[in-house]
């Protein structure tokens, strides 16, 4: 690698450009590197390359098992976010083994999703992301923030304690700060309510095609519902400590700082248990159907929602990672529609490590885009932001039950939490409480954008959408069961052919997982995870991806002298994507040497 | 300053410890040393042990895990919960350490921005500046040797001053100075999940890469802590008893055949599993979500070690198999391949394990040995009458099915 340690001769003036590689990235799932350049005249990102530096080859993994071992073997992707892989590798198996889970199962699996999102969105605000808003970090890089912070009153003081943005930072101070410390016996509670539902957690043990592997009675629903409840009190101090912090960073004029276009993606996901079936033809019904709608945003405007039109319209691109193109098996998926020689049912890996050049390949990451009817290419976005926005603009998800309300259309979002008592929470947070999500108002030369602030701020309005929603499954898995309908588990197939996607949403955004089965094994395999999307390397056109189109021109902060940056600014910003680059290049090999067996022809 | 509540509670968690681990050394002898300890931690004459915890092909899933753990929990730990327990200082673990790498490739950095570079703490670390140290490795070490056939590598922990940091060769470094080596969860310990078949980048365990019969400059071997991940509780407690083993306070943890300390792994989750009463009934669950016993609808229990029926995931909640998920064997060395997998069918029952505990387990592990031999016991009757069940034989009589037990 160190022929790429070179100044490049296009940054002639030393004084000027400052080149600085960031690894290891710490603080995010896996192993990622981020090179940037920075004009130090200009206080400005001038150019940015993410990288992974990481492989394992899952996929290769996987081949010619049986196929439920994926939803077992898929979630080890990522330890962080287990349980959206065990999903959606379930919603494929259930598609590609013809079963169609019982209500019961569904709910159980949605609640188990949603236990995760309940602990790894605060794990991501308040240890993860958090520390590089804290008085430790800001007061070494950003000190001229303190007099401004010690200033600003908090809205919220009365929720979450703090006064002022000055104290929130202190709280917020790695293994000493009192929200660091309180966050993280949350996020436990949650990750046990995970490990209620599904055995253990992180990698739970009960989802299979067809439904769930877990004995249900009610006394194990109470606990889920007394758990619940605690968690969505938690949601309103997650909500109101990152609205004051958000606002704060807006008034000293961070908005700037990892701004892109509004372009945005979702898959949705939390699936009706009355209208999930599995079934690849009512993709477009039961998507619709989802407390979380899938959609693509262009500009800040909804142009679809219908799920199986943005399934077929992902492609990916190698152009800039290491792997070579393949052939094309499929021409057209399971009901007759045109599939391209891009899209991932079609893919094969086919590693080609090639030395590192920032202007050829770089990156271990796949280059993957979305495609309209029409044939013209987005550059989208995934993450929290994305589905709160696709949400709003839908307008699909409107529900009022005994325990929380959604309300969503017009670019809002309306969330109402109940009373939660705890002796987890303290009083402050036993209040009910409304929260409205808008669509950002930020705009430059009058499109719609969005920033380092929104994805702070969508995740801890995330968190309370997804609270909302575990108390209005947690209410209909006590009506099942007072029903009878207690029945978790439908048989499933090993056939001859078949074809499966599993659509769905993992915390850091949309997550697919596409599986071709032959003679009752696994014959491919591919999984596109959120980060994919977000750290893409340059397309065939040329064209960034969203975190490299987030960092270039993004504004240098750091108040100290450039000798002595370090970068804090470009951190903030990939940490934003809340990146899990486990997740990204872990289902690719690495390596020429296993390329020979790869490269059997393809059949059928 | 320690209260005399607080250094009581210190020498209950000591002997909490012993009782766990049948030590061979007196009680009274340890209490001592442990009170000595104690005396030199209050006066501030005790010199922190540092805990370095490296990322090879892992999800972190163990780090989350790890956070999992109460009484003591991660933090109780880092924060000094109970005096008179070696300081800990956590000092590099990439997904919790507010440092990251900053590596200025057009001039020279600045002291505040090389000081804050996370990979000046493992070269500090290789400088012996953090001595004493407990290294931990979570996740698998790809074999760099094929990589660098063709110029590549698999797994870097980092890159700074024209130098990559990969996994393999820092791993030797680091467990050099170690004064032990913990793998953490099932990767780190036997290569897991990227191991399986057909292993694509050459990856394995720890022990695999220094060594099996490897051992610290202390005489500690690398102690494996298996799972996928290992729970929380496991983690705490074994990295615990290395720290006092460290300190001289303790003696190495009894291990197992596979590195894996007794105290955790004694005993089969089917050994510890609450529905081994309809094994031995023969009563099997036929669809996924039924009471009986999994092991027809694919459950490994019978041939995998784990402590989770006993001790639960997050805060005692989460059992696979009480629940009703099947084992898949996540905590063993051939997981993710067969026999574990696929894990959604039946185990051969040629490959279930002998009947009767053997005779040396019962020499060396006296907790242990009485709750195997019942259970042993118990289960042989099981899988006596189980075996004759699957093999179209008719079920036996209650009598003749106490004499398969015997
Ligand atoms: S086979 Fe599995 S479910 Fe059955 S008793 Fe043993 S561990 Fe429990
Ligand atoms: S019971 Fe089996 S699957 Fe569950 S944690 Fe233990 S070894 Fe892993």
């Amino acid at each position: 690698m160190k022929e790429e340690k070179e100044v490049s001769p296009i940054f002639q003036s030393v004084e000027k450009n400052l080149q600085i590689i960031i690894d290891p990235i710490t603080r995010i799932e896996g192993h990622m590197a981020l090179h940037v350049v920075m004009d130090a005249e200009k206080r400005k990102i001038s150019d940015a390359h993410s990288y992974a530096t990481m492989f394992r080859g899952f996929e290769i993994i996987l081949e010619g098992r049986d196929p439920p071992d994926s939803i077992f073997i898929n979630q080890r992707i990522c330890g962080v976010c287990p349980v959206p892989h065990a999903y959606a590798a379930a919603l494929a198996n259930d598609m590609a083994l013809n079963a169609s889970p019982p209500p019961l199962a569904t709910v159980i699996r949605d609640l188990t999703d949603e236990a995760e999102i309940l602990y790894d969105h605060p794990i991501h605000l308040f240890q993860l992301a958090g520390p590089d808003y804290s008085q430790a970090v800001v007061s070494k890089f950003n000190s001229n923030w303190i007099d401004a912070a010690k200033d600003y009153t908090c809205e919220f003081k009365d929720v979450h304690g703090c006064a002022t943005i000055a104290e929130l930072m202190e709280a917020l101070n790695p293994l000493s700060g009192r929200l660091y410390l309180y966050t993280l016996k949350m996020e436990r509670h949650a990750r046990k309510l995970a490990s209620l539902l599904g055995a253990k957690h992180p990698h739970v043990n009960t989802f299979v095609p067809g439904g769930v592997s877990r004995t249900w009675n009610a006394n194990e629903a109470e606990e889920t519902l007394s758990m619940v409840f605690a968690l969505a009190g938690f949601s309103k101090l997650v909500v109101t400590v990152w609205e004051d912090m958000c606002r704060f960073l807006y008034d000293i004029g961070y908005e700037m700082v990892g701004a892109r276009p509004a372009n945005l993606l979702a898959y949705g996901t939390l699936d009706d248990p009355e209208v999930y079936d599995g079934k690849y033809e009512n993709m477009t019904e039961f998507g619709n159907k989802r407390l979380f709608p899938p959609g693509v945003v262009d500009k800040g405007e909804l142009i679809t929602h219908d799920l199986t039109e943005i399934h077929l319209g992902v492609r990916e691109f190698v152009d800039h990672s290491y792997y070579k193109m393949w052939s094309q098996e499929f021409t057209k998926d399971p009901i007759g529609n045109p599939l391209d020689a891009h899209h991932p049912w079609n893919k094969e890996t086919i590693p080609n490590p090639v030395s590192r050049s920032w202007d050829g390949k770089y990156s271990w990451g796949m280059c993957i885009r979305w495609y309209d009817r029409s044939g013209e290419k987005h550059v989208v976005e995934v993450g929290p932001l994305a589905r709160i926005y696709v949400s709003a603009l839908a307008g699909l998800t409107n529900f009022d039950s005994p325990y929380s309300a959604i309300k969503t259309g017009g670019g809002r979002v309306r969330i109402s939490l109940p009373v939660t008592r705890s002796e987890l929470l303290p009083s402050q947070l036993w209040d009910p409480m409304e929260f409205e999500w808008r669509v950002p108002s930020f705009s430059i030369g009058g499109i719609a954008h969005v920033n380092t602030i929104e994805r702070l701020r969508a995740r801890a309005y995330n968190h309370a959408y997804y609270a909302a929603c575990a108390l209005l499954n947690a209410l209909q898995m006590i009506t099942y069961m007072g029903k009878g309908k207690t029945e978790v588990w439908t048989k499933f197939e090993r056939p001859g052919f078949s074809m499966g996607v599993g659509l769905n949403e993992a915390a850091r955004g949309a997550l697919g997982h596409w599986i071709v089965v032959k003679n009752g094994r696994i014959h491919r395999y591919q999984v596109i995870t959120p980060t994919a999307w977000n750290i893409s390397p340059l397309d065939p056109d040329g064209e960034h991806g969203p975190v490299e189109q987030a960092e270039i021109d993004s504004p240098v902060t750091e108040s100290n002298d450039p000798s002595n940056w370090v970068g804090v600014d470009a951190m903030r910003v990939v940490r934003s994507y809340d990146p899990c680059l486990a997740c990204t290049v872990h289902m690719y090999s690495g390596g020429r040497l296993i390329k020979k067996q790869r490269f059997s022809p393809i059949s059928g | 300053m320690v209260s005399r509540r607080e250094f009581l509670k210190t020498l209950l968690v000591y002997a909490a410890i012993l009782s766990m681990s049948n030590l061979p050394v007196k009680a009274d002898k340890t209490v001592e040393l442990a009170s000595e300890h104690v005396k030199r931690v209050m006066k501030g004459e005790e010199d922190p042990v540092h805990v370095i915890w490296i990322q090879g092909q892992s999800c972190s899933g163990d780090s989350v895990a790890l956070l999992n753990a109460v009484d003591p929990s991660i933090v109780d730990v880092l924060i000094g919960q109970v005096q008179g327990v070696p300081p800990v200082e956590l000092d590099y673990h990439p997904t919790l350490m507010p440092q990251w790498g900053v590596d200025h490739i057009s001039e020279e950095a600045g002291s505040l921005a090389r000081g804050w570079d996370a990979n000046k703490i493992i070269d500090d670390v290789i400088d012996g500046k953090y001595d004493p140290y407990v290294l931990v490795v979570e996740g698998a070490i790809p074999n760099e040797t094929t990589a660098q056939k063709t110029g590549g590598y698999w797994c870097s922990i980092g890159e700074s001053r024209g130098k990559t940091y990969l996994m393999e060769p820092y791993l030797r470094l680091l467990a050099a100075r170690a004064a032990a080596v913990v793998a953490i969860g099932t990767c780190a310990s036997f290569g897991g999940i990227p191991h399986g078949k057909p292993n694509p980048t050459s990856t394995r365990g720890v022990y695999d890469v220094l060594g099996h019969g490897w051992k610290s400059s202390l005489g500690v071997p690398v102690v494996n802590v298996p799972g996928c991940p290992a729970g929380g509780d496991w983690q705490v407690k074994a990295i615990a008893h290395l720290l006092l083993t460290v300190k001289g306070l303790l003696p190495v943890p009894e291990l197992n055949k596979y590195n894996m300390p007794v105290f955790l792994y004694g005993q089969t989750t089917h050994e510890l599993c609450p529905r081994g009463v309809y094994f031995g009934l023969g009563k099997f669950s036929e669809k996924y979500g039924q009471p009986l016993c999994m092991f027809s609808l694919g459950c490994k229990g019978p041939i995998s070690n784990c402590p989770i029926n006993r001790t639960g995931f997050v805060e005692g909640v989460g059992r696979c198999t009480e629940y009703g998920s099947v084992c898949i064997g996540c905590t063993m060395p051939d997981f993710p391949d067969e026999p574990y997998a696929p894990f959604l069918k039946e185990l051969p029952t040629i490959l279930l394990p002998p009947t009767k505990p053997k005779p040396e387990v019962i020499k060396t592990n006296l907790t242990a040995v009485g709750a195997a031999a019942i259970a042993g016991a118990a289960v042989g009757g099981g899988i006596a009458y189980f075996v004759g069940a699957r093999m179209g034989k008719k079920p036996k009589s209650e009598e003749e099915e106490k004499e398969g037990g015997e």
